[in-house]
């Protein structure tokens, strides 16, 4: 392992096996924890400041001291059911080094010393994933890493995999808590309002992205200081930023916290597809306010993102060129949110459907005057008023780009048609039923 | 206490309290419709959403508006408003999303008028929609021939689902797909599978799930529902019984011609019950949340009414002639009876004749019943009791027993011996509540697997018939286990007062020294108290001593670990619900006694007496009311002593002597020293266990009247019959298990020529010489508790008190009952006397209760038989 990164030996072949693992310095980490009180270990946690990634930044040694004090049985799960549009920065690490999430883990489970059981929910599309970790899980647990008596500690631990069923809401984690429970993936009530005060079968459990886990190995090799070599004070370590859409070179890239979105487009993905102009992006997958232009400086670290009147997500960056149409992107996205909605709530499950159908009708140019700013009060009928923050999503698409670009959409209504001279439509022509 | 401020006023309650009910107990409208009272939270339709503008969580929690039925009101300074101008809106808004893809077939929905979607679009909704676009295709399609789903309905507000899981146990009923195309759904293709008890129909706020047995027959502006009491099982529900209204004055309610031919139409239901619904509507839930079974009721209340309008019904009276049964009318029925009873009590004696009563029949013609037979007949032949087995003298009631609001909020129940899932389906509901909702420890003992049993890990199941034997078990472990449960309590108790102890409970220093202090000593003083009043009584002891847990476990064939596994789960509480059944109760050998020695092991331990789940709908009313043959009313033993006051007030004399209980009278009658028999409401041929020499009693009698709403299979044998209303046809009162008084009233008229059984009853006592007098069911009512002692204060106004649901006898402090003296059991017979391989052991089902549903359309569907 080389310095506190994640990707390093992403590209080396056979990582995904634990022979080319251990060779690349795989389970050291481990090895090292084991060897560590857990006290230290948790205050290296808590030092190192590991900001959650999945979205809320939330600092994972923050998240363990919630547990209750006195819990004699804790989960650990790891949520891999990485469905936002645009993200894919787990995919990679489960693939293709699937060792390292598990070593995590089992590092994790030893500082929290009351686990016995981590589950892994894995996206069901990840098959590949999933059949990775599995065969790791196997080898590992036939190199004693996993199992009982883990390297002669006296430690046990057992990891499963559980594959989720294709719905989205399952990434929120008190819904995953209950699709693991073998329920419906709704969300659960809150308060309690972490799932480590009550979470599967109602004992305390600590559900962590994948890429949050996997930043435990760093901070164990190097300790909280090399950790923070990378990143900002509040920000410390590397950020797998996910690039899609009008640029050269789509991809995962690594860095650090302090880069910038137009390092991200024009350093990194080689700049816009075919030399086009910029015109707007997402920062975080499909949830979260547009950028244009004028943002594209912002420094891409959670408090900054969320400074310019966004939110860093799951840094699922959607990149949009001047041939794309806003009313068929906001579509595009409507169409996922109203496909994902799990439908317990009732603005979201008719909210949803409703924005679908008006957008669709806009965008084929049968749209009618006024329903621009029925679409806006529909979102207002929504916003704040969702069980979960899914329907919340929905609403943002709608109401970035008709506060972005209102001239596009009042001419689509207006004159039936796009004025944007486009390659191709990006939402689907089946009309919403 | 949290102190709260709703829409400016200032309110009170106490912590813990859902905001929703706050407004509510205000009287602040706030629509909602996927909270229900018993129901787990989910905060699904978002309805209620209210706005909350301080409170003493971080400001951020309130940015939005919240739901006020997840909303957990603690600590002071909460500031709420339910009618600003954004909650308006947002309820417009949620009203509009609702309403988008409603079918809006209100003029054909069953629920038209009286639904909450209605309702609450009425107060606060938008008046159009702004929907130009299709609506979503949702499903419609039939669960089966009780239950039919209308997805184009659904505001998913899950409390079916919820419902049919937490409170019935069932989980027949789930949610399919996602989002716009979720929906509700048995499992696929198949009708529903499970108790078919229809609640879900009842919690619909919406008319998504409808009873196909009922189906927009009438609308609820010309219904009348009349508030009733169930008369299956003992749980004695509250319902209502819908029966078209009556035409106007003209009897042409519609003038032209072509409503006229409506009105044909609309009015050929006219005298049937139309469908038997909860006595609280869903609608009007949180306002009227009352009774003992508010929303609930089983398969057989809520469809196994179709008996009341049976084409087979008696409806004139039956005389036999020449061998034949012949319709006669009632001068000459009455007087055809009256002649062939009076004979033999002039040739044989009055002990030559016996009534066998009903427990289904009121209160007021049960006690008319063995008035009759003790005064008119003059003697004491006479028993309601006719399934059971074993007829020893039946015990008073006392009010210690739990009734089902007490095992509601149980922490600790045991059941023994009761198929409580088919036989109580109301008790066993309100046992998995508490199990689910206090974490209550259950333990179900007995031969039965009833559905209850999957909601505890003590599950003690013995061979059938030998739950007695599992009762001195259990015994024989909860002795010992109590005994350390206490002794283990008091240990923890002084632990608690140790300084280290006492330190740590301030916490930090949150709480004061001397509250921390007073704490411990009071628990200290609590837990040595109750060890201190825990003694086995001789009585106990003597039946316990000599005998082990395995002999007794062994008999009963349990696991003796098992059961004493289960006895740790329930020693320890300061109040064990105890329940027996009648598995224990009349069909197990010892059973009764078995009974009586629980009773008095519950005083030895403190704990409240066993409640004993009788049969039927009246079986305690008809014991209170004295169709015993050696009680009196009021559970006075019969005998001269006894009946000299009664005597002065029937104005005649009353036999002192012991008479026959059933089995003697079948017997009697079979040997030809019982000439005439007179059954009322009940139909022992079926019931009987012992129908051969029924049969042959039946046969030799000289004399047989029967008086009945069908020509039973008892009937045919009959010499007179009287053509008798059924309970939708009566005023009066029944009284359930727990002794609970609740009023019964006519739903309509009784069919044809039929009569209720106290006007037969006074008919036939007129032309017997006994000058009675028709009186109302009150007048009957006031004898009952001048006579029996029993009854006393219960008037009209209390039974109808919308707050309460009926009158519970006896009440605190009336009297406690006497311990009977605990004589040494058989032993050896309490698991039968192994002369046959197989044991043959009857109940009743989920489907069907006694005889009567055997005449019923809708558990027929269910349970073909």
């Amino acid at each position: 392992m080389v310095g506190p990164r994640l990707y390093h030996y992403l590209d080396v072949p056979g990582q995904h096996t634990l022979e080319v693992y251990e060779r690349n310095g795989g389970y050291q980490a481990l090895k090292k924890a084991l060897s560590m009180d857990r006290a230290t270990l948790v205050d290296q946690v808590k030092a190192a400041a590991i900001r959650g990634r999945g979205g809320a930044g939330f600092p994972m040694g923050n998240k363990w001291g919630t547990i209750p004090p006195g819990s004699t049985t804790i989960y650990i799960t790891c949520n891999a059911d990485e469905s936002e549009p645009g993200t894919c920065s787990n995919r990679e690490v489960l693939e293709r080094d699937p060792h390292q999430l598990i070593e995590s883990m089992i590092i994790c489970a030893y500082a929290l010393e009351h686990v016995r059981t981590c589950y892994i929910y894995i996206r069901g599309e990840y098959r590949l994933g999933a059949e990775r970790l599995n065969q790791a899980i196997q080898d590992a647990r036939a190199q004693g890493y996993l199992g009982d008596n883990i390297m002669g500690t006296g430690f046990n631990l057992d990891i499963w995999v559980f594959r989720g069923a294709g719905a989205y809401i399952c990434g929120e984690e008190t819904a995953l808590i209950e699709s693991i429970e073998g329920k419906r993936g709704q969300p659960r009530l809150r308060p309690p309002y972490f799932p480590t005060v009550m979470g599967i079968t109602n004992k305390p459990t600590v559900v962590n992205n994948v890429e949050t886990i996997i930043n435990i190995i760093p901070v164990v090799l190097y300790g909280a200081d090399g950790y923070k070599a990378y990143g900002t004070e509040k920000s410390p370590g590397t950020k797998l930023y996910c690039m899609s859409g009008h640029i050269k070179k789509p991809g995962v890239y690594e860095a650090p916290f302090t880069v910038t979105l137009r390092q991200l487009i024009w350093d990194f993905a080689g700049g816009m597809l075919n030399d086009r102009k910029f015109k707007t992006l997402i920062p975080g997958g499909a949830s979260f306010q547009w950028f244009t232009e004028e943002q594209l400086d912002t420094v891409m670290g959670f408090d900054e993102v969320r400074a310019a009147g966004s939110n860093l997500g799951s840094t699922g960056i959607m990149v949009m060129d001047e041939t794309t149409c806003v009313v068929d992107a906001a579509l595009n996205l409507v169409h996922f949110f109203a496909h994902e909605s799990c439908g317990k709530c009732t603005p979201c499950r008719e909210g949803t459907r409703w924005l679908e159908q008006i957008i669709w009708r806009i965008e084929h140019g049968q749209g009618r005057a006024g329903e621009v700013d029925q679409l806006l009060d529909i979102t207002d009928n929504m916003d704040g008023k969702c069980f979960c923050l899914l329907g919340e999503s929905a609403i943002v698409p709608v109401r970035s780009s008709i506060s972005l670009f209102r001239e596009e959409w009042d001419h689509h209504v207006t004159h039936k048609n796009c004025m944007v001279q486009r390659d191709y439509r990006m939402s689907s022509t089946a009309q919403p039923h | 206490m949290a102190k709260l401020t709703i829409d400016g006023i200032p309110v009170e309650v106490p912590d813990g309290t859902v905001l929703l009910e706050a407004c509510k107990a205000m009287g602040i409208d706030v629509p909602n419709f996927c909270y229900y009272p018993k129901l787990a939270l989910i905060g699904a339709c978002r309805m209620c959403l209210v706005e909350i503008t301080a409170g003493p969580v971080p400001p951020a929690v309130f940015a939005k508006p919240q739901a006020s039925c997840t909303t957990i009101v603690r600590g002071d300074g909460w500031e709420v408003l339910t009618n600003s101008p954004k909650v308006e809106k947002l309820r417009k808004g949620m009203l509009e999303f609702l309403l988008l893809n409603h079918s809006l077939t209100c003029p054909t929905c069953d629920m038209g008028g009286e639904c909450e979607l209605q309702d609450n679009t009425w107060r606060y909704g938008p008046g159009i929609s702004r929907l130009q676009d299709s609506k979503a295709y949702r499903v419609i399609t039939s669960l089966g021939p009780f239950v039919d789903l209308n997805m184009q309905r659904c505001v998913q507000c899950q409390r079916c689902t919820r419902y049919c899981d937490e409170v019935m146990g069932n989980r027949a009923l789930g949610m399919e797909h996602r989002g716009a195309a979720t929906q509700i759904m048995g499992f696929p293709g198949e009708d529903l599978d499970c108790v078919l008890c229809g609640n879900c129909i009842e919690v619909c706020p919406v008319g998504a799930l409808t009873s196909d047995m009922f189906d927009t027959k009438a609308r609820p502006w010309d219904r009348i529902e009349t508030p009733t009491i169930c008369t299956y099982c003992a749980d004695g529900c509250s319902m209502k019984l819908d029966t078209k209204a009556p035409a106007g004055p003209n009897n042409t309610p519609f003038a032209n011609d072509h409503w006229d031919r409506y009105a044909v139409k609309l009015y050929k239901d006219r005298g049937r019950v139309l469908r038997a619904r909860a006595f609280v509507d869903s609608g009007i839930l949180i306002e009227e949340y009352k009774g003992n079974n508010q929303e609930f009721l089983c398969h057989k209340g809520r469809f196994a009414f179709h008996v009341i309008n049976h084409p087979q019904r008696l409806t004139q009276p039956l005389v036999r002639r020449n061998g034949e049964l012949e319709p006669a009318t009632w001068p000459e029925a009455i007087a055809a009876a009256a002649t062939g009873l009076r004979r033999i009590q002039e040739t044989n004696g009055p002990d030559a004749l016996g009534g066998i009563g009903s427990e289904k029949i009121t209160n007021e013609e049960s006690y008319l019943f063995q008035k009759f037979i003790r005064t008119v007949f003059g003697t004491n032949n006479v028993d309601c009791r006719v399934s059971a087995k074993d007829l020893r003298t039946e015990r008073a009631p006392g009010r210690t027993q739990p009734t089902v609001d007490d095992l509601y909020n149980s922490t600790s129940i045991l059941v023994v011996g009761a198929g409580i899932t088919e036989e109580n389906p109301l008790t066993e509901s309100k046992i998995r509540l508490a199990v689910r909702r206090n974490r209550a420890s259950l333990v179900v003992a007995g031969s039965r697997r009833s559905l209850i049993a999957d909601e505890t890990t003590s599950f003690l199941r013995c061979k059938p018939g030998a739950e007695a034997a599992l009762v001195y078990a259990l015994a024989l472990a909860l002795a010992p286990s109590r005994q350390s449960a206490l002794q283990g309590a008091v240990k923890k108790a002084e632990d608690a007062t140790l300084p280290t102890a006492l330190e740590k409970a301030t916490q930090g220093g949150k709480v004061p020294m001397e509250v921390v202090e007073k704490n411990a000593q009071d628990a200290l003083s609590k837990a040595q108290d109750a060890i201190s009043k825990f003694h086995l009584s001789d009585d106990v002891r003597g039946v316990l001593s000599g005998r082990t847990l395995e002999d007794a476990a062994g008999q009963a064939g349990v696991d003796p670990a098992l059961v004493e596994a289960a006895a740790r789960a329930i020693a320890g509480a300061p109040a064990t619900h105890i329940v027996l059944g009648q598995d224990l109760l009349v069909k197990a050998p010892g059973g009764r006694e078995a009974a009586d020695f629980l009773r008095t092991l519950c005083r030895s331990f403190g704990w409240p007496d066993p409640a004993e789940l009788l049969e039927h709908n009246n079986s305690r009313g008809a014991r209170d009311m004295g169709v015993l043959p050696d009680l009196l009313p009021g559970y006075k033993p019969a005998g001269d002593a006894s009946a000299e006051p009664l005597s002065i007030v029937w104005g005649t004399r009353v036999p002192g002597a012991t008479g026959m209980n059933t089995h003697e009278m079948v017997r009697a009658a079979a040997e030809g020293q019982l000439r005439g028999l007179y059954v009322v409401g009940s139909n022992p041929l079926v019931s009987y266990p012992g129908g051969d020499l029924l049969r042959r009693a039946l046969e030799r009698l000289d004399f047989l009247v029967v008086q009945d709403a069908f020509l039973s299979e008892t009937a045919i044998h009959a010499d007179v019959v009287f053509p008798a209303a059924m309970w939708s046809e009566k005023d009066g009162t029944f009284t359930n298990w727990e002794g609970r008084v609740q009023r019964v009233r006519p739903a309509l008229a009784p069919p044809g020529e039929a009569k209720t059984d106290d006007e037969i009853l006074v008919d036939l006592a007129h032309a017997m010489g006994h000058p009675w007098r028709m009186q109302s069911y009150e007048q009957t009512q006031a004898e009952i508790a001048q006579v029996g002692g029993i009854y006393t204060g219960i008037t009209e106004e209390a039974l109808t008190d919308p707050n309460g649901a009926g009158v519970l006898w006896p009440r605190q402090n009336d009297y406690e009952p006497e311990l009977v003296p605990l004589g040494q059991p058989d032993f050896s017979a309490l698991a039968g006397d192994g002369a046959y391989p197989m044991v043959l052991f009857t109940g009743n089902t989920t489907y069907h209760h006694g005889s009567l549903t055997s005449w019923d359309e809708g558990p027929r569907t269910a349970e073909p038989i």
